[in-house]
């Protein structure tokens, strides 16, 4: 089990990955908007998805968890 | 021997007064104590080290010499140890290379400072300047002490800034190392600020003062974490460049330190054996994504530059739209100054270029090239820019760079606009190399910023009589026409850039571009030497 948290405050702009689905090691799982600029967020472990938390236009805070995989 | 041993054990027993050579002894051993074993077990319960464990875990075995053992404050005390005046000094070896130590000791008086433990910091910084060789600090510490400090005795401090701070006038800059392993106030913190590596535990802070002093003196109920833990002394003022859960973690980083720097300025940087990058140098155009507005780790890209394992952060957490730290290329010390696009886009703000000047100094005064990888919208603007201090940030980067004597490579891989680009190696700064891979946009300012701003009344005029399409329309075509211009093409003709490179070629060029900007001579800036 591994939450994916976000590294800075922005918005989700694209969500790259569904509920079962799996995930490598470096595999961009979301992508945020910040400062105009389109940030990846890494995966740093395989993992299946279990549980998405954010969808596209919600905004994050950094440290906030994003998804979890098992 | 080591810090903590004893060449012979004292005489106990003798009923007749010592002779000279077991009151030698005697004293010797006492020092050895410190504070004694009720507070070595207390420094202990609370899961820090005592100075001399400290040294011992740092230092070369065997290689301890000391110097001060015998110390003793100036206003002595009955009721409880005195012995060394709070701090250990001393000379030794690490990895076969001379250092200078001074390890407060936070077994005797809380490791607070007065006039002779401050002669004994003197002593040993002063030999390291001189004889040219790092000075390391291992700090925990509580302050001054007082009354030894007091009324006019606090003028009369046996500090002399012209040594203790810098080296002697003459003599060339040697690495300052401070670990912070306890609380960091007062002399303490001095050290830190004047740290080319500080590292501190994470449960440490360092503060010109602490909580105590605060609450009598202008009544702020403070933590010392909040006052000067990694949040503050690492994320916020940048005191510290490194945050270790551990003090071995410490030793271990500032062993590492040293191994890319010089004993002194005076001499060339350490050479170690090539390693090929941990990632296919001839692939890092794929770690950088085309599209400008797509972010990406440039710690990754970093990775294909230098060797294997070699990439040695500093000051990860302050200004961390740039990145900054020492690595090697082809066994050679390098300093590594790359945007971090994931950080403001990779704009530089007050703490990154404050981070830089640093850096920059630090690479100049010991031999190390500084190689500028840019992906850079800019300097950062707006009223929270100002009030930092952005113009003042900004001058001071570009006339130390200016200045900086190693060999100076800038590799543009994406963008390089405005004062950003001047601040990583802009033709201005006088790099030895400026090249650009083919995908590079540069200029005064981001096209998206600089149509608005050049055609702002004829596009208001426009949004009015004709909407919003004719409008977005109007933008779409002016970015395209201000991007043409911002292609490298035009700058390589005009030999503002003295190359385009492909992306695959980048490590090649770095590592030639260096061997050639060095010359002839020794490998030695004069602003270290």
């Amino acid at each position: 089990m591994a939450d994916i948290n976000a590294h800075i405050t922005g918005t989700v702009f694209e969500v790259h990955v569904e509920v079962g689905g799996t995930v490598s090691v470096d595999d961009e799982v979301i992508i945020l908007e910040s400062m105009k600029m389109e940030l990846p967020v890494v995966a740093e472990e395989a993992g299946t998805v279990a549980e998405i938390l954010v969808g596209p236009g919600d905004t994050v805070e950094a440290g906030q968890t994003l998804l979890r995989l098992t | 021997m080591g810090a903590s041993d004893m060449t012979t054990r004292p005489a106990t027993g003798a009923d007749t007064p010592l002779d000279p050579i077991e009151s030698l002894r005697a004293r010797r051993a006492e020092a050895l104590l410190g504070g004694g074993e009720r507070r070595i077990a207390r420094i202990h319960d609370s899961g820090r080290l005592t100075a001399r464990e400290r040294i011992d875990l740092l230092i070369d075995p065997g290689s301890w010499m000391e110097l001060g053992m015998l110390a003793e404050p100036e206003i002595r005390r009955e009721d409880m140890p005195t012995t060394g005046d709070a701090i250990v000094t001393g000379l030794a070896t690490i990895a076969g290379r001379k250092v200078a130590i001074l390890a407060i000791d936070a077994t005797v008086m809380a490791g607070t400072t007065a006039p002779v433990n401050m002669r004994k910091q003197n002593r040993v910084a002063e030999w390291a300047g001189r004889k040219g060789f790092p000075l390391i600090c291992l700090s925990d510490n509580d302050g001054g002490r007082v009354p030894d400090l007091l009324g006019w005795r606090f003028s009369g401090v046996p500090f002399d800034f012209t040594t203790f701070l810098q080296s002697p006038d003459g003599c060339a800059a040697i690495p300052r190392v401070t670990a912070a392993l306890g609380p960091s106030y007062g002399d303490a913190a001095l050290h830190a600020a004047m740290g080319d590596l500080v590292v501190m535990q994470k449960d440490t802070a360092i503060a010109l003062s602490g909580p105590p002093v605060i609450k009598a003196a202008i009544g702020e109920d403070v933590t010392g974490e909040e006052l000067g833990g990694p949040d503050v002394a690492a994320a916020t003022n940048g005191s510290a460049h490194l945050v270790v859960d551990t003090e071995h973690d410490a030793f271990d980083r500032i062993k590492r330190f040293l191994s890319y720097l010089p004993d002194s300025g005076a001499l060339p940087a350490p050479t170690v054996a090539p390693r090929e990058p941990s990632t296919d140098p001839t692939t890092i155009g794929d770690l950088v994504p085309k599209s400008r507005r797509r972010g990406y780790d440039v710690r990754r890209v970093i990775d294909a530059v230098v060797d294997a394992d070699s990439f040695f952060v500093w000051g990860e957490r302050y200004g961390p739209s740039l990145v900054t730290g020492l690595a090697r290329i082809e066994g050679q010390t390098v300093g590594i100054i790359a945007s971090q696009p994931m950080h403001l886009a990779g704009a530089l703000d007050v703490p990154a270029l404050r981070k830089e000047a640093q850096f920059i100094d630090l690479c100049d005064r010991f031999n190390a090239p500084l190689v500028f990888l840019q992906d850079v919208p800019g300097l950062m603007i707006g009223t929270h820019a100002e009030k930092a201090g952005i113009l003042a940030g900004y001058d001071q980067v570009v006339t130390r760079l200016a200045r900086a004597k190693v060999p100076k490579i800038a590799v543009i891989m994406r963008k390089a606009f405005g004062g950003g680009h001047i601040a990583l190696g802009g033709r201005p700064v006088k790099p030895d190399l400026l090249v650009a891979w083919p995908s590079a946009e540069m200029g005064f300012m981001e096209p998206s910023t600089g149509v608005r701003t050049v055609h702002r009344r004829a596009l208001e005029a426009l949004l009015e009589s004709e909407g919003e399409e004719a409008y977005k329309a109007e933008i779409a075509r002016l970015e395209a026409e201000w991007g043409a211009e911002s292609e490298p093409w035009e700058a390589a003709r005009n030999i503002i850039l003295d190359d385009i490179i492909e992306p695959s070629e980048t490590r090649r060029v770095i590592t030639t571009a260096i061997d050639f900007a060095w010359g002839t001579g020794p490998r030695v800036s004069p602003h270290g030497a």
